[in-house]
């Protein structure tokens, strides 16, 4: 056994003991999925209710999680400790967060499923789809790490995550209620921006284009503003991250 | 391992700041191979920082190191292989038992190193009746019982310790010494901190006081008394550790 898997499972295994977590991230998304199901919502609003999904797992689930993780593993000391073994420093921060994105992609999956049911439609191009998700999952811990190194204590990881969640879904709602036609390109800036539009592509297919290539074509600018914004983000964690809990 | 002769640990002028705080201001220590080193000091005067700097876990801003041999800071992981740590602070995760936590330290650290049994180590500190029972539950001395099985679990060739009997009943004290000196009868190398003198009088080969970031006294306890002409360590600390500022930095 590795020691990422070794580390993922003790971690999954501390997840899965606290119950009030566990309940709370398994019925919240059938809850929203029952929601939207019973909400008679208008075919053409598929595309829309899937990006806000997104975003709120990446913001809640993702981003929240993995900040409030790393904080609290960071005062327990038990970042501290985890290098004081012999596991390389990727293996520990990777399966330190693995409980966040196995959350992360069991919900989206049924949140998602839920909402192709709810709708009557499905993903046209789910291959971008699955980049919007795999993109928007690795920019939600970037941001995490970033978020962590400027936050002292668990109680401070609320208001931390302000400035990241507004950008998030703020971002991804301005570029999902503006026309295809009518986005500026500092809307992906925003990185939810770039994931809505992903997401957008991914259900609805891209504007004027009905193939794959095309998909891609058009989803190609928000691909790279995703990895440039969580390469810039792992450079400032990796320049800031701290792992003593004393200073 | 490291030979009769050779030292487990030489530190040469060591220095680390807090910003604007001089945490450590030139701390020399030599840990001989197979003896118990004691650092004492009182609370802020830098004896954790020290320890940290010489388990490579913050980089001096001064001075040189070598930890068996190595530079602890360039070479954390092949140092961590071979040197057992309890940190001053109770780092174990809440909700995993102390077998799980155990399980998972051996599998963390280097394939290579020799791994005690977590079952042997945990009946070795005193924990075998414990051993499922989730780690928040365990009482303050139970804790650092763990953290001590934590150390040993690759069987290590030094161990920095880092006040390992804080919070131990006097039982569980005397039954620690016991185990540490039963360790260094192995050729183990040992370095601990503590703020109990007599637990230094009774195990120290060699001992040092730091005060405000430097070593104000080292050597054998005979040494430190003739040198200071008291009869007793805590009359030496009394005198070590109410130094003023003005006489300590010259």
């Amino acid at each position: 056994m590795t020691t990422t898997v070794a580390l993922a499972r003790a971690e999954l295994i501390m997840l899965t003991r606290n119950r009030t977590a566990l309940v709370n991230a398994v019925l919240i998304p059938f809850a929203l999925g029952v929601l939207w199901i019973v909400s008679d919502s208008p075919t053409g609003f598929a595309s829309f209710g899937a990006v806000l999904q997104l975003l709120v797992l990446i913001a809640f689930t993702v981003l929240s999680v993995a900040t409030t993780t790393l904080v609290a593993r960071r005062q327990q000391h038990l970042l501290e400790r985890w290098r004081l073994s012999t596991a390389p420093i990727g293996s520990i921060l990777t399966g330190t967060l693995t409980p966040a994105l196995v959350l992360f992609t069991g919900q989206a999956t049924v949140l998602l499923a839920m909402t192709a049911y709810a709708t009557g439609s499905a993903p046209k191009q789910p291959l971008v789809l699955g980049i919007a998700l795999v993109l928007g999952g690795a920019f939600g811990c970037a941001l995490a790490f970033v978020t962590a190194a400027f936050t002292r204590t668990v109680e401070a990881v609320s208001v931390a995550l302000l400035p990241a969640s507004t950008a998030l879904i703020g971002g991804g709602i301005w570029a999902s209620t503006t026309a295809p036609g009518e986005l500026s390109w500092w809307i992906p800036a925003t990185g939810g921006g770039a994931i809505a539009q992903l997401v957008r592509i991914g259900w609805d297919g891209a504007h004027g284009s009905a193939g794959l290539g095309g998909a891609l074509g058009a989803a190609l600018p928000n691909v790279a503003w995703l990895l440039a914004l969580t390469a810039m983000a792992a450079a400032i964690a990796a320049r800031t991250f701290r792992w003593h809990a004393r200073g | 391992m490291t030979t009769a002769h050779s030292p487990a640990l030489i530190a040469r002028g060591l220095r680390y700041d807090y910003g604007a705080f001089e945490a450590l201001r030139g701390i020399d220590i030599d840990v001989h191979a197979g003896e118990l080193f004691v650092l004492l000091g009182t609370n802020g005067a830098g004896k954790t920082t020290t320890l940290d700097v010489l388990e490579g876990r913050r980089q001096p801003g001064g001075g040189s190191l070598r930890t068996l041999g190595m530079d602890p800071w360039r070479q954390r992981r092949m140092v961590t292989a071979r040197v057992g740590i309890v940190l001053q602070e109770s780092a174990l995760p809440q909700e995993l038992t102390p077998l799980e936590f155990l399980q998972l330290w051996n599998r963390l650290t280097d394939a290579a190193a020799t791994h005690v049994p977590a079952d042997n180590n945990l009946a070795r500190v005193g924990l075998a009746h414990r051993r499922d029972v989730r780690i928040g539950r365990l009482s303050g001395g139970e804790r650092r019982k763990l953290e001590l099985a934590t150390a040993l679990a690759t069987d290590p060739e030094l161990l920095i310790l880092d006040e390992p009997t804080s919070g131990l009943d006097p039982e569980t004290r005397a039954d620690t010494w016991e185990l540490l000196r039963d360790l260094l009868r192995r050729g183990t190398s040992i370095l601990l901190t503590t703020h109990y003198l007599e637990e230094a009088a009774t195990l120290a080969d060699r001992l040092a006081i730091v005060h405000r970031g430097r070593v104000a006294v080292s050597g054998t306890l005979d040494e430190v008394l003739t040198a200071h002409r008291m009869t007793t360590l805590a009359d030496v600390f009394h005198q070590v550790s109410t130094t003023s500022p003005e006489e300590a930095s010259r």
